[in-house]
């Protein structure tokens, strides 16, 4: 019995002692024996091995599922009602346009049964033509079946003379794929064929395998046009896009019998061979632009871009991977012996290692001494740098207090032993109009004692001060002390208590005088004060009633006052006593006794025409002169000589500190003209 | 421009109480008198509130400052520890009571006096160091005006040098009062173009 296989390019099966196929003319046997190759041996991988049976498991059983596309295979599934005189007429050509034994045109002859050929008048045609063909085809031996195989489908392609009219209708190529629109369909054949039934012809050209090289392309294209060719002769009867039967009446064929028929298979499908010679021009496209185009100046790319691209290393490895790809030799399959067959994996078959590259960069002597000034620039941001330690004693520190030493020292060894003996300060005018004043009054009249200073002006106030009080309490007048500053009335008390010091009897309130507290609002409170002072300050510092009184009953207003004095270091509290109060008083004497430093503004208000203030006590000075007038043994002449010791230091300390620093002055100028001039 | 109602309700207020108070000078209307001293007697009673409220002020500063821990809290403490000392103490035995006057003798007076001491030794130090720093006429006229008055108010008995205390008083009584009058005079001024530009809503202070 003869042994036959399947072609492994058209699935036909031939002699198995046959080098290559009759049919296609693929090579049966590989040109290396496959037994040579140890597929089954322990030198290929186990993955290779379970991807090659899974190759055999999915392989089909029987040529026929093989080479049956999808779309052929839906239709045959399709149920289709043939009438009874029809089915067993397909039956029996069924049986006999079987090739003897070969699969693939069977397949054609099976599935184009299938179809409703009684709607087509080209029907017979085709039948007819058909089963002489598969008569011939098997009075022919296998053996020598591809000349009169071949002969007998170029039979078929051409016009047959008996009906040329049909064969024009049919092979005309606008009219198989739908291109011409102006074909008349007729009503009752569209009625009996529905689109659904008829799979388009577009999906053909899925069909066809792309060809690798362009002779192998051509050569596939000739044998996929051979049962291309008989697909359109089956389906000449139809519209190619609406699936329609074509109009193939006799009028209609004398309508187009003008037009020119080619009976070449090339030009019955032109669309599918202009779409593959399309794709063909696309790819080779881009090359053929670059020579139209090759007039353009190349472009240098910089430098460092060269230096980041690698492309020369993949050129080459790409080159020499391509090299050896066309030096391969296929060692299995039915491409077996073929050089230069394009890898199933070129992803997967690429075994050479990529090329690796350094991280390291490659920085230059300079970059490198640049960073480094960089990286110690950063890192001694970051250093604390320690400030250097001041010394605990500065020469300034020592001239402070050496000052402070002797003016200390000097004062208090004044104090102490009373040297030297200044004497009393002669009592100037001012004072004895003051005193002369006071000696005026007369006795159990009101005064208002304003105590408007400071307690760090104690030293000096108190002892100023205490001396009028004195000589008021001594006339017997009755004291009403006031302040406009926070601290005033406590002052007040502490002024009472120094002077009742050493003293049997101390001043009593409210017998011999009364404190009236603080008056807030500064001149505004002064003003209101004095217009009405019992509405202001109705209560004393205790709060009790202050106005009881019988010394001070009768005052409405500050005019009520006897005197008005005002003893205050401030120059402002002086101003606004004077400038708010006084032109309320009416007569009422305002006297000041004001510190030192106040005296400049004071002074202007006792010296104006007429007197804003009637009398003047300023300082330590008048305080002494004032004392000597009342030849009392105050302890304000205790203060004289120190406050005198005082006073000539600070002056000879100003002055011989004043030249030092001149000389210094003058050292360091010079030291600078000296360096300017080198 | 931003504009707000209060500006104008704030301003005829703080207008019309100083065009009262002024007329109040010059006019003797019982009427405008007694509308004048009811405004400074309103006045009078909103200082010592403020006084009140500046206290209260002081005591909530401090107690943040204590509370947050800022740096120098201590002194925080301090002054509020002395401050509700001094307030219960003039609270319950009255602000003449012996106690008060302790706390006046023997705290209050001598820390006062220690620094107005300082202040004289540091300005003694600050005119000595004045021509080192500024070498010029008006620094030596300036000091040697300084150490005139200071030596020539030194009464040494029996010393007595011809035309000093002239020269002194000419300085304190005439130069220096001259000088203070000017002042005066613009301190006046000042105060007149102030109260102008208050009554014609120039000035603000009350802010709108």
């Amino acid at each position: 019995m003869m042994v036959e296989i399947n072609c492994p390019m058209c699935g036909i099966k031939s002699d198995a002692n046959k080098e290559e196929c009759p049919f296609c003319g693929a090579r049966l046997k590989p040109l290396q024996d496959a037994s040579n190759l140890d597929y089954e041996g322990g030198d290929l991988p186990d993955w290779l091995k379970g991807i090659k049976d899974a190759e055999n498991t999915a392989l089909p059983s029987s040529p026929e599922e093989e080479l049956v596309p999808d779309w052929l295979q839906d239709l045959r599934d399709q149920p289709v009602d043939i009438p009874m005189t029809e089915k067993a007429e397909q039956e029996s050509w069924d049986s006999d346009s079987q090739f003897g034994e070969t699969g693939g045109e069977e397949d054609s002859a099976d599935w184009l049964n299938r179809f409703p050929l009684e709607t087509s008048p080209s029907q017979d045609f085709v039948s007819k033509d058909t089963i002489e063909i598969d008569e011939k085809s098997q009075q022919v031996e296998p053996a020598d079946v591809t000349e009169p195989f071949t002969q007998e489908i170029q039979d078929r392609i051409a016009p047959p003379e008996e009906e040329p009219d049909r064969l024009a209708e049919i092979e005309k190529p606008n009219d198989l794929f739908g291109m011409d629109q102006e074909t008349e369909i007729p009503e009752d054949v569209t009625s009996e064929v529905t689109p659904e039934q008829i799979q388009p012809f577009d999906n053909v050209e899925e069909e066809i395998p792309r060809p690798t090289s362009e002779v192998e392309q051509e050569e596939r294209l000739e044998e996929d046009l051979e049962w291309l060719d008989e697909l359109g002769t089956a389906f000449s009867g139809f519209h190619p896009e609406t699936g329609l039967p074509i109009r193939t009446d006799a009028a209609f064929s004398s309508e187009i019998e003008d037009k020119e028929i080619s009976t070449s298979p090339k030009e019955i499908l032109p669309l599918l061979i202009s779409k593959i010679e399309t794709e063909d021009e696309t790819a080779e496209k881009p090359a053929t632009q670059v020579e139209e185009q090759s007039d353009l100046f190349p472009v240098e790319l910089p430098s460092w871009l060269k230096d980041m691209r690698p492309v020369e290393a993949i050129a080459v490895g790409s080159a020499a991977a391509s090299d050896k790809e066309l030096e391969k030799t296929e060692s299995a399959g039915p491409l077996a012996g073929l050089k230069g067959i394009l890898p199933a994996e070129p992803d997967v078959s690429q075994t050479q290692k990529p090329k690796t590259y350094s991280v390291k960069l490659h920085v230059t002597d300079e970059q490198k001494y640049q960073s480094n000034l960089l990286i110690d620039m950063i890192k001694a941001e970051g250093v604390a740098i320690p400030t250097p330690a001041s010394p605990v004693i500065t020469p300034q520190h020592l001239l402070r207090i050496g000052i402070a030493s002797v003016l200390f020292i000097s004062i208090l060894f004044s104090l102490v032993t009373g040297i030297p003996d200044v004497g009393a300060s002669l009592a100037t005018s001012e004072v004895s109009e003051v005193f002369k004043l006071i000696e005026s009054l007369q006795t159990g009249s009101p005064v208002l004692l304003a105590i408007d200073y400071d307690p760090a002006y104690s030293g000096e106030m108190d002892s100023i001060t205490g001396v009028i009080v004195n000589h008021l309490i001594s006339r017997g007048l009755y004291l009403t002390f006031i302040s406009s500053i926070s601290t005033g009335a406590i002052q007040a008390e502490h002024l009472l208590a120094m002077l009742n010091q050493g003293k049997k009897e101390g001043f009593s309130t409210p017998q011999q005088y009364i404190n009236l507290g603080f008056i807030p609002g500064e001149a505004t409170g002064l003003y209101r004060f004095a217009k009405s002072p019992k509405q202001v300050i109705p209560f004393d510092i205790k709060g009790k009633p202050a106005w009881n009184v019988h010394n001070i009953q009768r005052v409405e207003s500050i005019s009520g006052f006897s005197l008005v004095i005002v003893a205050t270091e401030n120059p402002d509290i002086a101003r606004s006593w004077i400038e708010q109060v006084e032109p309320l008083l009416e007569g009422s004497p305002l006297m000041m006794i004001v510190s030192a430093q106040a005296e400049p503004i004071t002074r202007p208000y006792y010296s104006a025409y007429p007197r804003q203030v009637q009398g003047l006590i300023n300082g330590l000075t008048d305080g002494v002169a004032y004392n000597s007038l009342l030849k009392s043994s105050e302890r304000i002449g205790e203060y004289w000589p120190p406050y005198n010791v005082g006073m000539l230091f600070a002056g000879l300390l100003i002055a011989i500190g004043g030249m030092v620093n001149l000389a210094l002055a003058y050292r360091v100028h010079r030291k600078k003209s000296d360096a300017s001039g080198k | 421009v931003k504009w707000s109602l209060k500006a104008p309700i704030f301003a005829s207020i703080a207008i019309g109480t100083g065009i009262v108070i002024l007329l109040g000078y010059f006019i003797k209307i019982p009427f405008l008198l007694n509308l004048r001293a009811a405004f400074l007697q309103w006045a009078l009673i909103l200082t010592s509130v403020a006084v009140f409220v500046g206290v209260l002020n002081l005591i909530r500063i401090h107690f943040h400052k204590i509370k947050s821990g800022e740096k120098g809290n201590i002194y925080s403490l301090v002054l509020l520890i002395s401050f509700v000392l001094v307030f219960l103490i003039a609270m319950v035995f009255g602000p003449t009571d012996i106690w008060s006057l302790w706390l006046f003798n023997y705290i209050l007076l001598p820390i006062e006096s220690s620094l107005l001491a300082l202040l004289a030794v540091i300005l003694v130090y600050a005119a000595a160091r004045q021509f080192y720093r500024r070498s010029n006429l008006f620094t030596l006229i300036f000091t040697g005006t300084t150490v005139f008055i200071l030596i020539s108010t030194f009464a040494l008995p029996g010393f007595e040098i011809p035309g000093l205390s002239d020269l002194r008083i000419l300085i304190s009584q005439v130069i220096s009062v001259a000088g203070a009058r000017g002042i005066l005079l613009g301190v006046a001024l000042g105060t007149i173009a102030t109260g102008i530009r208050i009554l014609l809503g120039a000035d603000r202070p009350y802010g709108g």
